[in-house]
């Protein structure tokens, strides 16, 4: 192996982020990484099933947390995020500061803390589909798996869960932490975030009970979501016997994201699979301009179309109105049967696109983004790099390949400085 | 339907609609938003977005022989949504000056009437015919400008010079005008056959004045709603306008025959009711057309003026304008007043003639496709898709040849 002569900063730890600093930790490399959240595996450990498979990311997030875990070369760095960085490439001065999670490595999760917790706040991790208690951890399948407060939701004086913690793992008096490193080559895999579907007026999102989001939808379709994987709405917990898909909610639209996410076609055709296998007597209707599902992606898109239950409309959705009951009323142009639609349906899941993470943050000099907020090739910092989603949306397969290619660029800056 | 047809892209009319105002016409994915949000149309075969892709194609055929630009209001309810910026409001409104042009008779004035060098060109003819005229019935003296007392029709062109020049200029545009409805209506008939859900022709010619006298459908747009309140004082100004020249008209020739003024003889005292409606409706249209001069400047959502819209709006300033200073000057007792007088006169005269080939041939045209709109059927969902017919036909002795 060539003489170690940096280290590498990987920013974010979702699967994009976990992938570059496996692929360079595995052939020898100091890697260290920083993830905002309390547990590592970002969208993806959110998500019910992956296409075109149709199986659990968590299962493969578990094989990635197995090499990530004994691997002396990753220093992982979770609550942290970023301050500064300052510097060229081979030489870069990164500031981080690690928020206090007031649970230390002694916890066990044996849920005693939770019990006695009083206090409750919104489920980031389940959109705010529901309910967690102040202390929690974020999903069950959490790296590192650990206790978590979100002291903003907490009574000040209480201490309850200081009391029922039999470890001695619970520590009030936690502060954040600064850390000063100095890494060759930065990878910035920083992801996204759906867009804000309450800036699409005509859509209903936030007005109109029952329209949900897509990356909800997954939520709703999981085992361990707030439905525990039952089709049910969430407005009064009706089972969904017809939804509607609104492809292209908020995307390709210059008045919100003017590209293409590229996932959401397939994300829909997946999301109606589970929609009809969790109840069989469900109508799905996708709406859609056209139906991108590139390469092989094609026979899949082709598979799950030949459910006579669900049903493809040509033409988008420009309008969302409440209908009777909780219901949900869209209404398009059936492009092919040339007339207006207006349907009555349980529930509404738009596919919303993939924003940047990055957009609107406070960023370093160093990182340049592109107009659309996506981290661009810096030629002058050519040791700042990106992968996955922080570079363009695509769907994990992407990601993967994409992170393996960033991590081996992030080994030509340490090795070529 | 069948699954093959033979398209015949006229790549001309694409250009042209593009050139007319629906620059930004290829932008459009086909979504189909436009025709969601647009409160207008029909639920069937509805509109805009058919109209986008055969634009697009160059479907020139079947654009110009459809209704559906004339049920458009120009509302941009769909301009305003759409993702793409491709404007369809922008593109109907073009679709319809290219339909104007292709009906219009003779086809050239229909053409030359849609640049500002056309319009221009065809201004000439009233400048050159209106300043013979006054020569001529002057004697090729300008005496009267040394006349003290300036009075229009007794100095410089008389009442009756005025007619032999104004109605047949009035009937070319009407005849031009009917004739020109013939065609709209040709090509409207080929596409929508009547069916029995349409009205009989004398009710659906009731309902299309009602709609039209309380602008109905503009009063059902969205975001540009407002636009209705100018048109609809443009519209009653030329109705009051039309009533005081008829009137005044009237009174001369009732004198005239009579031999002695039985009734009150021109000019009309300030208070007698035909100088009340003229006065009246020359107020509206001032208001009228300042209203969508101002709009058209500075308003977001009226979309795309082109220069075909541009030269009837400016026609009609100018006209309301001339006349006003006309009178203003005149009253003054300054010798200007005849040179704007003049100038009124050519530009009522290019109102007049070119009615059906400008951009006041809507009046004409949309009129009679809003009838026939009802007389067909079309309101009641009846519709086309642009597919169909006759390019099945040429298909199959394509391949015959082939």
């Amino acid at each position: 192996m060539a003489e170690q002569k940096g280290k590498i900063l990987v920013i974010g730890g979702g699967i994009s982020g976990v992938s570059t600093a496996l692929e360079a930790a595995e052939v020898g490399y100091d890697v260290i990484l920083v993830e905002k959240n309390p547990s590592l595996g970002g969208r993806v450990s959110r998500f019910y099933q992956y296409f075109p498979k149709l199986c659990p990311p968590l299962c493969g997030l578990e094989i990635n947390y197995k090499r990530l875990k004994p691997n002396p070369y990753i220093q992982t760095l979770t609550n942290s995020e970023v301050e500064s960085i300052s510097g060229e490439p081979g030489k870069y001065q990164v500031k981080i500061t690690t928020n206090p999670t007031f649970v230390n490595e002694k916890c066990v999760i044996c849920d005693k803390c939770t019990e006695v917790c009083p206090s409750e706040r919104e489920s980031e991790h389940n959109y705010g589909l529901d309910k967690t208690k102040a202390i929690f951890i974020p999903h069950k399948m959490a790296y590192p798996a650990r206790f978590t407060i979100d002291r903003d939701a907490c009574d000040p004086s209480c201490s309850k869960c200081v009391e029922a913690c039999e470890y001695d793992a619970i520590d009030l008096q936690m502060q954040p932490k600064t850390t000063d490193i100095e890494v060759a080559a930065i990878v910035y895999a920083t992801g996204w975030k759906p867009y804000d579907a309450n800036k699409i007026d005509n859509l209903g999102f936030g007005k109109v009970e029952n329209v949900i989001n897509n990356v909800m939808m997954e939520r709703i379709a999981h085992g361990q979501g707030p439905t525990q994987g039952q089709l049910l709405r969430p407005s009064d917990q009706k089972k969904a016997d017809s939804i509607a898909f609104v492809q292209c909610a908020g995307s390709r639209d210059e008045n919100h994201l003017p590209y293409c996410s590229a996932v959401c076609c397939l994300a829909s055709l997946k999301q109606a699979r589970y929609a009809r296998l969790a109840n069989p007597d469900a109508k799905i209707y996708i709406f859609y301009i056209d139906i991108r599902s590139p390469g092989k992606y094609e026979d899949f898109a082709t598979e799950i179309q030949k459910d006579e239950n669900i049903i493809m409309v040509k033409g988008k959705v420009a309008k969302v109105t409440q209908g009777q009951g909780g219901n949900v009323v869209v209404e398009a142009e059936d492009i092919l049967n040339g007339g207006k639609v207006s349907l009555e349906v349980d529930m509404v899941v738009l596919a919303t696109g993939m924003e940047s993470s990055m957009k609107g943050a406070n960023l370093p000099d160093v990182v340049q983004l592109d107009e659309n907020g996506f981290v661009a090739p810096n030629l002058q910092n050519h040791g700042i790099l990106s992968a996955g989603v922080a570079k363009f949306p695509g769907d994990v397969n992407s990601s993967i390949q994409d992170s393996t290619g960033a991590a081996l660029k992030a080994i030509q800056t340490v090795v070529g400085n | 339907m069948s699954d093959r047809v033979l398209i015949n892209a006229d790549l001309k009319f694409v250009e042209g609609v593009m050139k007319a105002g629906g620059e930004d016409l290829n932008k459009c994915y086909q979504c189909s938003t436009c025709t969601v949000v647009c409160p207008l149309t029909p639920e069937g075969a509805p509109f805009p977005r058919k109209e986008m892709i055969a634009a697009q194609w160059g479907i020139k055929d079947k654009l110009i022989k459809s209704m559906d630009p004339w049920l458009c209001f120009h509302c941009n309810d769909c301009s305003e949504q759409c993702p793409r910026g491709a404007k369809p409001g922008d593109v109907m409104a073009a679709i319809r000056n290219m339909i104007i042009a292709n009906v219009a008779v003779p086809s050239f004035l229909g053409k030359l009437t849609q640049s500002a060098g056309g319009a221009l060109g065809l201004l000439l003819f009233p400048i050159i015919l209106i300043a013979a005229v006054i020569f001529m019935v002057n004697g090729g003296e300008m005496a009267f400008l040394d006349n003290p007392v300036i009075d229009f029709h007794k100095n410089m062109i008389s009442q009756l010079a005025i007619e032999m020049i104004y109605i047949p200029a009035l009937f070319f545009g009407i005849i031009t005008g009917l004739l020109g409805v013939k065609n709209l209506i040709a090509g409207l008939s080929e596409t929508y056959p009547k069916t029995d859900k349409g009205e009989a022709l004398v009710p659906a010619i009731i309902g299309t004045v009602k709609d039209i006298l309380s602008h109905k459908k503009f009063r059902e747009c969205g975001v540009n709603q407002s636009r209705n309140i100018a048109h609809m004082f443009l519209f009653y100004a030329f109705i009051g306008l039309a009533i005081t020249t008829a009137g005044v008209t009237g009174i001369y020739y009732i004198n005239l025959f009579a031999g002695s003024n039985v009734v009150t003889p021109t000019p009309l005292p300030f208070f007698h009711p035909i100088k009340i409606i003229g006065n009246v409706s020359a107020l509206a249209a001032s208001i009228g057309i300042l209203l969508i001069v101002y709009r058209r400047l500075t308003a977001e959502n009226v979309g795309n003026t082109v220069a075909f819209d541009w030269i009837f709006i400016v026609n009609i300033l100018l006209i309301v304008a001339t006349g006003i200073l006309a009178q203003t000057v005149r009253v003054a007792g300054s010798q200007a007043s005849y040179f704007i007088y003049y100038c009124h006169l050519v530009l009522v005269f290019y109102l007049f003639m070119y009615m059906p080939h400008s951009k006041f041939g809507h009046m004409f045209y949309r009129t009679a496709a809003l009838v026939y709109s009802r007389y067909s059927g079309r309101e009641k969902s009846i519709g086309m898709t642009f597919l169909e017919g006759k390019q099945q036909e040429q298909l199959e002795e394509s391949d015959k040849v082939a």
